[in-house]
């Protein structure tokens, strides 16, 4: 992790472009993510908010602008660099290692915090340093009594904490959720509020969300994407009561 | 440390072979214990990671070539050869491994499919150096402890590589790096996402297969004493793919049979027919409709029937690849 305290934001977007072809999928997007804060982007499908995940995250490579982290411009790095520098993230689609228990899919993250991930000469499993990593990741998060288990037998709320728990386990300090409570149950949509609500402060969360309780009950700030442009900055309270975005988001669902 | 047990075991039930079968048999066995090594390996590959190459043979046959010239031409002595063989082979895939990871599938298969023709090619076209279509005959066996120019004392020696790297493998299948494997055929978008070289992990895999390949190259030169094109012939290649369909993605234990069978099965056809491909065929439509997991999935079916007899106790360890 670089430094986090320091730095006036954990992370920020410097006039960001992404252009697909003809599709301008992100235009001139600036945001700034308070280091701790629970950041919410909000907007319409289509608006340009995976595409900006997947900038931040290095799998899509912008046609103009920056990306900082902690300071640190990170636009250059690929996808497995960026982890050293404190970003995780999650999937909107399930990408869990579904031949895999429990444990060895965050053992996967651990062992790139404990650096043994190129350990080839002794068994995964022998290697107590990223196995208790992932032990007490899943202790932590009260997942324990499943790590046996194998992951195409989680029922799929338990898979979406799953899908959190392995990211934790990078160690991260900024945290990016696509979706966590895609496709839940009333249930589970709890399950993971009270899950992301629990975390560390000094973890900066930063969610994109669609279900507007969760969104509202989770973030501080907001972020509102509109066809690929940022429409709106603020505080949640003030987002909530802006005419723009009751227009654009609020106004359609 | 269960997997690892069973191949010391599986190798001392083996060497009892000497004693029960005839010199042809065990010679057969000889080269069938070769070829299942080399589809345990590509198992690595193939199932581990699932990249499906149809040009491994090429490493099997460049270290094949390297040995034979090695000796031949430079009169070299055979166990320098045999490293030299290796590390041809080896130098070969840490050279193409970084082109070939950038593909996937389809692509990938093809690209693997065009460097395994272009050694062959060159092993065919290079008469005055290769042989040509007539390949390097006379190669001399190393000394050893024991007469390996005799049937049982080299089927000891192959018997004791093949424990060796099948252990090795074994261990490695487990690692760390074994289990990125995995995560790689699973998930290569959330194995970048975790911190994971993922082109990096593929082209480990490429080479270390490219590496038992030639392991097995070079012992299977040294048993027939000869090395030609056909070790470095797509059909070889092809029919090592088969060998862990057959036995079963990522089992390693079922590409092993497999590609012992598929190489007994051969020999023993060969005679009757010249539609070897044609068999081949045959067998794999009929494993793909009947058996999609390959020989490996019957176990776990009976593994599951005793575990659900026996639940409750499943959470005494963790992990379904601790094996």
């Amino acid at each position: 992790m670089v430094q986090t305290a320091n730095s006036k934001y954990a992370l920020s977007i410097e006039n960001l472009t992404v252009q697909f072809g003809g599709l301008l999928a992100l235009q001139d997007v600036d945001i700034v993510v308070p280091p701790g804060s629970r950041y919410g982007i909000l907007g319409p499908n289509g608006a340009g908010k995976t595409t900006l995940f997947n900038v931040i995250s290095g799998f899509v490579k912008p046609t103009k602008g920056r990306v900082f982290l902690h300071d640190a411009d990170i636009s250059k790095q690929p996808p497995h660099k960026r982890v050293q520098y404190g970003l995780a993230r999650t999937f909107q689609i399930t990408t869990l290692f579904s031949e895999l228990s429990v444990l060895e899919n965050i053992l996967m993250a651990a062992l790139v915090q404990s650096g043994t991930s190129q350990v080839f000469w002794k068994p995964v499993h022998n290697d107590k340093v990223a196995v208790s990593i992932a032990e007490s990741q899943l202790h932590d998060l009260g997942l324990m009594h499943l790590a046996g288990k194998a992951v195409n037998e989680l029922a799929y709320g338990e898979q979406r904490l799953l899908e959190i728990a392995v990211a934790l386990a990078s160690n991260p300090s900024v945290l990016l959720l696509d979706e966590p409570t895609a496709g839940l149950s009333t249930a589970e949509i709890k399950a993971v509020v009270k899950l992301v609500t629990g975390l560390p402060r000094d973890l900066t969360i930063i969610m994109i969300e669609h279900d507007l309780d969760v969104i509202f009950d989770v973030s501080e700030y907001l972020s509102v994407l509109h066809g690929g442009q940022a429409i709106a900055h603020g505080p949640a309270d003030e987002i909530r009561h802006d005419e723009r975005v009751k227009e654009v988001y609020l106004g359609e669902s | 440390m269960r997997r690892e047990k069973i191949i010391i075991g599986a190798g001392i039930v083996l060497a009892v072979l000497p004693f029960v079968l005839t010199e042809y048999w065990l010679g057969l066995f000889t080269q069938a214990l070769i070829f299942g090594g080399f589809a345990m390996g590509l198992d690595l590959l193939v199932g581990y990671t699932r990249m499906p190459t149809l040009g491994h043979a090429a490493f099997f046959g460049l270290a094949g070539y390297g040995t034979a010239l090695a000796i031949t031409r430079f009169g070299i002595n055979p166990w320098i050869a045999a490293g030299i063989g290796v590390l041809l082979s080896g130098g070969v895939a840490v050279a193409f491994a970084p082109l070939a990871v950038r593909v996937r599938g389809l692509t990938f298969l093809t690209i693997t499919l065009a460097f395994g023709q272009v050694t062959w090619g060159l092993a065919t076209r290079w008469t005055s150096f290769t042989g040509g279509e007539n390949g390097i005959p006379s190669v001399p066996r190393p000394d050893f402890i024991w007469d390996l120019n005799d049937r049982t004392g080299f089927f000891y020696l192959t018997l004791i590589v093949v424990i060796f790297v099948s252990l090795l493998i074994s261990i490695f299948a487990s690692s760390a790096v074994g289990m990125s494997f995995m995560g790689v055929r699973g998930s290569d978008t959330r194995m970048s996402a975790l911190g994971y070289n993922v082109q990096s992990r593929r082209a480990t895999a490429f080479i270390v297969a490219a590496l038992v390949a030639a392991v097995y190259g070079v012992l299977s030169t040294f048993f027939n004493k000869f090395v030609g094109t056909g070790s470095l012939s797509w059909q070889l290649s092809a029919q090592m793919l088969l060998a862990v369909v057959v036995g079963g993605f990522g089992s390693l234990w079922g590409p092993f049979v497999a590609g012992s069978g598929l190489h007994i099965l051969k020999t023993l056809l060969i005679g009757s027919t010249q539609r070897w491909p044609m068999v081949l065929g045959v067998l794999y439509v009929i494993s793909v409709v009947f058996l999609p997991g390959g020989l490996s999935s019957l176990v776990p079916t009976i593994k599951q029937r005793m575990i659900r007899r026996s639940k409750g106790k499943e959470h005494a360890r963790y992990g379904t690849n601790s094996k």
